[in-house]
């Protein structure tokens, strides 16, 4: 009887990482096409009607191109890397809530957490694939991306802690059914920090630094072809759709839409729906947006986003317990305070941000803008 | 029964990655190593039912630990032969390391355990926040600790200073 039942989990485990798997390709296609559409062409046409077919082309390239090992390079080391990068973007999906009831590997007390510790583990894969091939710049590649990763994860977790403020847990599943109305509503500003931090995690332009596509040398990668290549390639898409459906959980209400209750499949299209949603509006930025230098987006962090996460952070805390302690009961009218002040950082962000822009223009030292 | 599998596998497995981190060849291998111990000790506090020191232990331990011990490795070009790493006093080593099991073991043993395991309570990570920042709790060192960290941090920044 337990054998039947792990047996049954496993089963599903391999039936999720593998729906993912397949999924990535026709993930990989409507980016291709979303974003060309955005830069008014229309993307692949050739491979099957609409192009449906390009992904998989592209995957039996892949799987049928040589790929080698730099001379002198650490083998083990080298192959291991994109492997377990693989391992993370599937992991954290452990414990994903994908529908109302039973469409949960574990519903861990600490899910939110546990999406952040594990997606945290991603520096660790970057230094092995740097390491590896013991070329300098493939190392300095690796620095680059492990800076950038770390040094966002911290307005990702302020971010994250602002839905498990309002809804007094960190199991993902509460979340969602705390959500009467979803989050965004409430705290948008939280949602763009959770968002921000979240696109420069998985490395999407404009934070896309060492994989940078359409760079000469793509940092810590650059050695990789073939099947190894496509690891980290299918990595950064599958992170891209934990990311965007994680977003979908903390802010937007999760599986929740009509009859989501009690069909619990129906809460995996509507949650799929939010978090498609969600990653063309990062395909978007993808799209529109100039990449940031290293020294750009790192000061964007330190001096942008954590200040403001904090910000957000005790402005929700603060808003949410004084109401509470005024006794005002009635959501709607907390919804209300807690968009209200949102709305008032979000001004003064704005403001702050006008002046700074100001006094660069007219400054003489090194920030300064030549001829203007 | 599931559980003690479980436990057996991943008991041999960061053992052995134990093990192969004092053997391993190339420093930059231990640190590898030592990783996937600390991801075996992850899954031990799994099957304790504490999903927050699962958390907490790839969150700072892999995380953050042994991500800038990797990192410090690969930036100080001189510490790092890549090619064979000869151990020094590896026998006194061996002796502590045995010396300290035996104490380890010995502590073990007297503490007053039960057979029974104990029940894991519901709101657990409720009981530990609001430990941590109850006055009669745990409030006085969870505050000398953010003074710390701010030190460290402090000092950190004016290592890093441009001069």
């Amino acid at each position: 009887m337990i054998g039947a039942n792990v047996l049954l989990r496993v089963l599903g485990a391999c039936a999720l990482a593998a729906v993912l798997l397949i999924m990535a390709h026709f993930l990989i296609w409507s980016s291709r096409k979303v974003m060309g559409r955005m830069q008014d062409r229309r993307g692949p046409t050739n491979a099957g009607p609409f192009a449906l077919l390009q992904s998989f082309a592209d995957t039996m390239k892949l799987m049928t191109k040589a790929w080698s090992v730099p001379e002198g390079a650490d083998r083990g080391v080298f192959i291991a890397a994109p492997i377990m990068m693989i391992f993370l973007a599937l992991t954290v999906w452990a414990v994903v809530p994908l529908g109302s009831r039973g469409l949960q590997v574990v519903d861990l007390e600490v899910g939110a957490f546990y999406v952040v510790a594990v997606s945290s583990l991603a520096p660790v894969s970057m230094m092995m694939a740097g390491g590896a091939s013991r070329s300098p710049g493939n190392e300095v590649g690796a620095y680059r991306a492990v800076s950038r990763v770390i040094s966002y994860k911290i307005p990702q977790m302020l971010g994250m802690l602002v839905p498990v403020l309002l809804s007094g847990s960190m199991a993902l599943q509460k979340i969602i059914l705390a959500q009467r109305v979803p989050y965004v509503l409430s705290v948008p500003l939280a949602a763009l920090v959770f968002l921000l931090a979240s696109a420069a995690e998985i490395g999407r332009v404009p934070f896309a630094l060492p994989e940078a596509g359409s760079e000469i040398v793509p940092g810590y990668v650059t050695p990789y072809s073939g099947m190894l290549f496509s690891g980290f390639y299918l990595a950064q898409f599958i992170n891209h759709f934990t990311l965007s459906v994680v977003f979908s959980i903390l802010f937007l209400g999760g599986w929740q839409g009509p009859w989501a209750m009690e069909i619990p499949l129906l809460g995996v299209v509507w949650l799929f729906a939010k978090a498609f949603l969600v990653f063309n509006l990062i395909v978007l930025g993808w799209a529109g947006l100039p990449r940031l230098r290293l020294d750009q987006a790192l000061a964007f962090n330190w001096k942008g986003l954590v200040p403001l996460g904090m910000v957000i952070l005790l402005a929700v805390a603060f808003v949410d317990k004084g109401m509470a302690g005024m006794g005002i009961t009635s959501a709607w009218t907390r919804r209300a305070g807690l968009l209200a002040a949102n709305g008032v950082i979000g001004m003064a962000v704005v403001a702050l941000l006008v002046r700074v822009e100001h006094a660069r223009r007219h400054s003489r030292g090194r920030y300064a803008i030549r001829g203007q | 029964m599931v559980a003690l599998v479980v436990f057996l596998v991943f008991s041999v497995l960061t053992l052995l990655a134990a093990i192969r981190v004092v053997t391993a060849q190339c420093i930059f291998h231990s640190a590898l190593w030592l990783i996937g111990a600390f991801f075996g000790i992850a899954v031990l506090y799994m099957l304790l039912a504490s999903p927050f020191m699962v958390g907490i232990q790839l969150f700072i331990t892999i995380g953050g630990v042994a991500v800038l011990t990797g990192i410090a490795m690969m930036v100080t070009k001189g510490m790092v032969q890549w090619d064979q790493q000869r151990v020094h006093h590896a026998w006194s080593a061996a002796i502590m390391a045995l010396l300290l099991f035996l104490v380890l073991v010995w502590m073990t043993l007297e503490l007053p355990l039960s057979d029974t395991p104990l029940p894991v309570r519901e709101g657990e990570l409720a009981l530990l926040g609001a430990a941590l920042v109850a006055p009669d709790g745990y409030l006085l060192p969870f505050q000398i600790v953010s003074v710390i960290l701010l030190v460290v941090l402090l000092g950190a920044l004016y290592l890093g200073k441009d001069r």
